[in-house]
């Protein structure tokens, strides 16, 4: 599915990593495996409020996701949406490459082909 | 963070300037490379319709909106980044004489919704970071 463009998921997916305190919110749960918005609270500079807001939108992109253990929910990253989101980014550099030797072939070929 | 907003691509074009700028902003040449049929009202505010037959990538119909024509030196138009994609994008063509034809530039800005290690058109990086996110998931 690498070739396929964006589903409409991907706005989400922008959206939620938009904001950097949510990217830091994303990284923690990445590297502490799932982890809990109490647990967040001692690392971020920000209220538990405010993590477990951040930790709705991540959900609502598909970016974490969510399962009760106990008295409170614990966080775990979902990695798949950022392999698109890396994939975009790649297939429109590589569009420009092939566009661009397009253009070179083409000024080439209008070069060699006598001006009317 | 400073990382540009940014992708970037520089080519050297052995035809002059005003060659260059023909292929740029003329229909039938416009068509031939970046699409494989364009119309364009060459006008700031002005509309350039991209279409794809499939055959160099996916197909559709891509529009933009021209806000920069500077003839021989600057042509730029926002756009759909990529179809299906509503994030509006810069496209900007910088042309500068070079002894050997012509330096072109391309930068494709407005990805602001993208964390900046991404935007870095370093994709290499980011892909590691994702490789890196997704090990402390497996470790974990």
């Amino acid at each position: 599915m690498t070739q396929a463009p964006p589903r409409e998921t991907s706005n989400a997916v922008f959206a939620a990593l938009a904001d950097p305190t949510r990217r830091r919110v994303l990284r923690l749960v990445a590297e502490r495996g799932p982890t809990s918005a109490t647990l967040l609270e001692r690392e971020l500079p920000v209220s538990r409020q405010a993590i477990v807001k951040h930790l709705a939108v991540l959900n609502r992109a598909g970016l974490v996701t969510g399962k009760r253990s106990g008295q409170e929910v614990r966080y775990a990253l979902v990695p798949e949406p950022l392999d698109e989101v890396a994939d975009w980014v790649a297939e429109i550099g590589s569009r420009w490459d092939e566009r661009l030797a397009r253009l070179r072939q083409l000024v080439l070929d209008q070069n060699t082909s006598a001006p009317s | 963070m400073n990382v540009p907003d940014a992708i970037q691509r520089e080519v050297i074009l052995p035809v002059p300037p005003d060659r260059v700028w023909q292929a740029l902003t003329h229909a039938d040449q416009l068509g031939a490379w970046f699409g494989t049929h364009a119309s364009i009202d060459l006008r700031p505010g002005g509309e350039v319709v991209f279409t794809w037959d499939g055959s160099t990538g996916p197909q559709g119909v891509t529009r933009g909106v021209i806000e920069t024509v500077d003839p021989t030196r600057r042509f730029a138009f926002r756009w759909e980044a990529t179809h299906g994609n509503q994030r509006l994008t810069r496209v900007e063509f910088t042309l500068e004489p070079h002894v050997e034809g012509t330096r072109l530039r391309v930068v494709e800005s407005g990805f602001a919704g993208l964390p900046a290690d991404i935007r870095d058109s370093h994709v290499e990086g980011w892909q590691r970071e994702i490789d890196e996110l997704a090990e402390y998931l497996a470790a974990g």
